[in-house]
C-alpha cells in the first residue's frame, strides 16, 4: 500500500504586507481520506486552499500533491485534481452541458467523451431536466451542483472543495454528499473547508483546524476528541457533556478559544 | 494524448466556447440589440474611416495637380488634431462606468 501522502506541506506561509494569513503549516493528507479543513472566518482556509490548487503563490514553503512538487510542475499537478472555488466563476452565457463539456476538453477529454461525461453528470446532479437553460438563470444551489460537476468530469484524484455546501439546499446537499461519497469509497482523496461543522463530522475522516494563520490541531476525529478531552481533564475542567462524546463544535471550540457571548444581552433586539 | 494535440483541443474549446457565448447571448432582446449596435457603430466607423481617406486622398491630388500644394496644411492640421484628440475621446466613451 502506498502510503506517501497526498497533499504534503512544509512551512507553507502567505504573507500580504504585514499580514501573515498562512504561518508556517505543515499538513498531511493521507490516499483516499475525506480531510476537513475548519478555522474561524479570516483564519486562512481560503488563502491555503488556493495555494494548494495553484491558485495563489505562497511566499514560502513547499507543496506537494501526488508527490509533485506543485511550484515545479505545476500544470502536471492541476491536470490531476478538482477544484471548486468558494466564488465558482461560471460562464453565464453557457448552458450546462455546454460548460462541462468545455470543463472536460480543456482537461484534455476528447469531444465525444467530454459531451458523453457531461450528459452523465447533468443526469446524476439533476440538473438535465432544462437544457436549453443558461448558466447564468440556474440558482445558487444548481450553480454549485454545476462546478462540481465540472470539477469531476475528468475524474481528478484529488478534489479541493471551498464551502461547498453553502447556499445548497437540503436535496441538493444529498446529492453532493453522495457523490463525494462514492469518490472516496473509488479511492479519491477530498479536501473541504467548511462553515457547517455537522457536515465536516458526518463526511470526514480526518480534520485540521487553523485558527490566526497557524496550524492549532490536526488528526481524526477521535484523536482529536481524545486530544482535547486529556487536556480539559488536566486542566481540571468539566467538557461539559458529562458521559457523551464530545462533538465536532465542541472540539471546535475548545481548540480555537471560542466561547459564546451568553452574558451579553443586546436589549433592544427582541 | 500528446501536449500538442492537447493544446490544440484547448483552443479549439475556447473557440467553441466563444461562439457558443456568442450565440447564446442572442437569444434575448438585450443581446440582438447589442449586436445590432455593434454592426452600426463598425459599419459607421468604417465608412467614416474610408470616406476620409478617400476624401482627402482626392482633395490632396486635387490640390497637388493644381499647382496649389500650399493648400494641403488645411487637409493636414485637421487630421493632425483628430489624431490626437481620438483616442482621448474613444478612452473616455468606452470606459463610461
Amino acid at each position: 500500500m502506498n502510503s506517501a501522502p497526498t497533499i504534503s506541506t512544509q512551512g507553507l506561509s502567505r504573507r500580504f504586507g504585514e499580514l501573515v494569513a498562512v504561518d508556517s503549516i505543515d499538513l498531511q493528507v493521507a490516499p483516499g481520506q475525506f480531510f476537513g479543513f475548519l478555522g474561524p472566518n479570516g483564519a486562512g482556509k481560503s488563502t491555503t486552499i488556493k495555494m494548494l490548487t495553484g491558485l495563489l503563490a505562497p511566499t514560502s514553503g513547499r507543496i506537494e500533491i501526488l508527490g509533485i512538487d506543485l511550484n515545479a510542475n505545476p500544470v502536471e499537478v492541476k491536470r490531476q485534481i478538482g477544484v471548486v472555488p468558494e466564488g465558482m466563476a461560471l460562464f453565464g452565457r453557457l448552458t450546462g452541458a455546454e460548460f462541462l463539456s468545455f470543463a472536460g476538453r480543456m482537461y484534455g477529454l476528447d469531444r465525444e467523451t467530454s459531451a458523453k461525461r457531461a450528459a452523465e453528470l447533468l443526469e446524476f446532479m439533476q440538473l438535465a431536466d432544462q437544457p436549453k437553460k443558461l448558466v447564468t438563470d440556474y440558482s445558487h444551489g444548481m450553480q454549485k451542483k454545476l462546478a462540481m460537476a465540472a470539477a469531476v468530469i475528468h475524474g481528478p484524484k484529488v478534489l479541493f472543495l471551498d464551502e461547498p455546501f453553502e447556499g445548497v439546499d437540503a436535496i441538493a446537499a444529498g446529492t453532493l454528499k453522495s457523490m463525494l461519497q462514492g469518490m472516496i469509497a473509488r479511492g479519491a482523496t477530498i479536501f473541504l473547508t467548511s462553515h457547517v461543522l455537522e457536515i465536516v463530522e458526518r463526511l470526514c475522516s480526518h480534520v485540521a483546524i487553523i485558527h490566526r494563520g497557524r496550524l492549532v490541531a490536526q488528526g481524526s476525529l477521535q484523536e482529536l476528541r481524545a486530544g482535547v478531552e486529556a487536556q480539559t481533564h488536566a486542566a481540571g475542567e468539566d467538557t461539559g457533556v458529562s458521559g457523551e462524546k464530545l462533538t465536532l463544535e465542541q472540539i471546535f471550540l475548545r481548540v480555537v478559544g471560542g466561547e459564546r457571548r451568553t452574558e451579553q444581552e443586546l436589549s433592544w433586539l427582541g | 494524448m500528446n501536449s500538442t494535440l492537447r493544446r490544440r483541443g484547448q483552443l479549439t474549446a475556447i473557440a467553441d466556447l466563444r461562439w457558443r457565448m456568442f450565440v447564446n447571448g442572442l437569444r434575448n432582446k438585450r443581446g440582438k440589440m447589442e449586436l445590432f449596435s455593434r454592426i452600426v457603430v463598425t459599419t459607421a466607423f468604417a465608412v467614416a474611416g474610408l470616406g476620409g481617406f478617400i476624401l482627402s486622398s482626392g482633395l490632396s491630388w486635387y490640390f497637388v495637380s493644381q499647382g496649389k500644394a500650399e493648400w494641403l496644411p488645411f487637409l493636414l492640421w485637421p487630421i493632425f488634431f483628430f489624431w490626437q484628440v481620438f483616442p482621448i475621446m474613444s478612452t473616455a466613451f468606452t470606459n463610461w462606468p
